[in-house]
């Protein structure tokens, strides 16, 4: 389906309709390449304890800008490799649920009838699975795991993705080129790789963008109640916590990662609102 | 194979929607006879059942359509053989145009894909030998520029093209049977002429069977050697156009002709259009359906008219012209 998508025209539309969502598209680009290569470059490991700087507030002469926490890690390092693990989560959980949630909500719509009511019931039961529960029962069983959140968060997060896709692709099917398609004598599976699935990617590209966020706020939750990553890994959920807890004697531990969050969760959102007028080849201004 | 035999033989087809304690039926014992390289067209007003007809030849009918009779391609019965095996022969054997080329094409893919969906879709051809021929096929619906063409997306080309690049797409398999379902409807009237032509062309030199479906009777006309009258999914009158233009035996026909705006008339004077409207297939009168707007009508047409043999061409009325 990639290939098909104007990109590139996609790209010079975007820039000049919403600037806005270019600008966020870069700041995540950067954020990105901040975490994934900061915590390289920084003298600082994020573990690495520094005696002689406790709660230590921001400053250049001693080497922690962001300064450090109350038992002298740099926040700095925290707040980025904290970022790759939120990133990584929001960006997994969100890959997981758009593979089973757009494969399950497009079989179910263009197949309809019977077999569409039994997938659809499937996605009620599992809606009306107490998540918490869920996730708490998971790591019961199995040990606090890193795993077990991309799962867990996948695993709900689908549900939402396949009735989306689902609705959209009931309206699709029903358009002249499915006809046309279905005369040219294309199977089902092959309408709904080649016609459903492409016509779907706007409304899907908005989704996954609001999905993203809507992850890493979840695993911060997680991490927050302490069903997260676990000491001394961070992520930006588990630094804020940290954060609050000393918000009154080192305000920087918490402002540094919530300011990277509520950054992220921004950029994500204004770029969905961008995305969906800039994949959509039709829409085009006089070019 | 055997020239005798038409390709497509149609036998008492019905189309049912609706419950089953309450059918409508959308087409009821329709027969219809095409040969390899002829041309039929279906004429009737809105729901008398020219689409359905196009989509049960198809094999596109609704789900909860039920289609009874029987359909006859190629010698292949089509209403016996499972739902895949009839996917086969869309393509390499039938074929269809649809109504508005705006809609019909996927926004989201160029051109040459699309062309080369059907080919890929029955294993015809792939990758560099797909791209050659729908080249070719681009050419052959006279598409100017066409290595462009190919490159671009459906929102960039005109209405007209759109409906040449549908006409390829259906070519795409060298089927032997293309239906046109109201083809050059939503098109300008010389666009529309340039469709025309080159579907006539298509018909001549591929040995094509066209199956033209319009509620205009001066594009079948121009356009088809057959035609059959459909009125409330029944066959009204069918036979040669020459002939059935000539000398109109049902009174639908005959009313739909004298409908038509002509040159020679005076401008003031209003145009003779039948009177009442088509009937609701939920409430069907008994007997012949156009029975309430027909002049020649009376108390014998409370039974089902046959169609019977009239001159030239055949025609259900109890009291033809």
């Amino acid at each position: 389906m990639a290939p098909a998508l104007p990109v590139r025209a996609g790209l010079g539309r975007l820039a000049r309709r919403h600037p806005a969502a270019l600008v966020a598209a870069v700041l995540l680009l950067l954020i990105a390449a901040a975490c994934v290569v900061g915590p390289w470059l920084l003298p600082h490991e994020p573990a690495a304890l520094d005696w002689d700087h406790f709660s230590t507030p921001p400053g250049v002469d001693h080497g922690h800008y962001l300064g450090t926490d109350a038992i002298g890690r740099d926040i700095l390092a925290r707040t980025l490799s904290g970022g790759r693990l939120s990133l990584a989560v929001g960006l997994a959980a969100t890959l997981v649920s758009l593979l089973i949630g757009v494969t399950w909500g497009a079989t179910a719509g263009y197949l309809g009838g019977r077999v569409d009511a039994l997938m659809m019931r499937f996605v009620d039961v599992l809606y009306a699975l107490p998540f918490m529960f869920f996730v708490i029962l998971l790591m019961v069983f199995f040990g606090r795991h890193l795993l077990l959140i991309f799962v867990a968060i996948g695993a709900i997060n689908w549900l939402d993705m396949a009735r989306i896709v689902r609705g959209q692709t009931i309206a699709l099917k029903n358009q002249p080129f499915i006809d046309a398609a279905r005369v040219g004598g294309s199977s089902s599976a092959r309408i709904i790789i080649r016609h459903i699935v492409p016509n779907l990617l706007g409304v899907v590209a908005v989704y996954v963008t609001l999905t993203i966020p809507q992850v890493i706020l979840f695993e911060s939750f997680l991490s927050f109640l302490g069903l997260g990553v676990q000491e001394p890994q961070a992520s930006w959920g588990s630094l804020v916590n940290d954060g609050a807890r000393e918000m009154a004697q080192a305000p920087w531990a918490l402002l540094a990662p919530a300011g990277m969050l509520a950054l992220t969760l921004f950029c994500f959102n204004f770029l969905g609102d961008g995305l969906r007028d800039a994949l959509d080849p039709k829409d085009d201004d006089g070019r | 194979m055997a020239d005798s035999a038409p390709l497509l033989e149609v036998h008492g087809l019905r189309v049912t929607l609706g419950s089953r304690a309450e059918p409508v039926y959308a087409l009821d014992g329709v027969d219809l006879q095409l040969a390899a390289g002829d041309s039929l067209g279906i004429v009737g007003e809105s729901g008398a059942g020219k689409s359905q007809l196009a989509l049960a030849l198809m094999g596109l009918s609704e789900r909860h359509a039920r289609v009874d009779g029987q359909i006859h391609v190629a010698g292949q019965d089509l209403l016996a053989m499972s739902a895949a095996k009839r996917r086969h022969l869309r393509g390499p054997v039938m074929a269809m145009i649809f109504q508005d080329p705006m809609r019909a094409l996927n926004p989201y893919l160029r051109v040459g894909t699309q062309l080369t969906e059907a080919m890929a879709a029955h294993g015809i051809a792939r990758g560099k030998a797909a791209r050659k021929e729908a080249l070719r096929l681009l050419e052959r619906v006279r598409i100017p520029q066409p290595a462009e063409r190919l490159r671009q997306y459906p929102h960039e080309l005109s209405g007209g093209m759109r409906q040449r690049v549908m006409i390829a797409m259906a070519l795409s398999c060298k089927p032997q049977l293309l239906i046109a379902d109201e083809a050059t409807t939503a098109l300008d009237v010389t666009v529309q002429a340039g469709i025309l032509a080159l579907l006539e062309d298509l018909r001549r030199e591929e040995g094509l069977a066209l199956l033209m479906i319009s509620h205009d009777l001066g594009v079948i006309a121009q356009s088809c050697a057959h035609t059959m009258v459909l009125y409330a999914g029944r066959v009204a009158e069918t036979g040669p156009t020459h002939a059935l233009i000539a000398q109109p035996r049902h009174p639908y026909t005959d009313g739909l002709l004298r409908a038509r705006p002509s040159l020679e008339a005076r401008a003031e004077a209003a145009l003779p259009a039948i009177p009442g409207a088509p009937p609701d297939p939920r409430q069907l009168p008994e007997g012949c359906a156009f029975a309430p707007r027909c002049p020649r009508a009376d108390a014998s047409c409370r039974r089902q008219p046959p169609l019977t043999a009239m001159g030239a061409t055949a025609a259900a009325c109890h009291h033809p012209l």
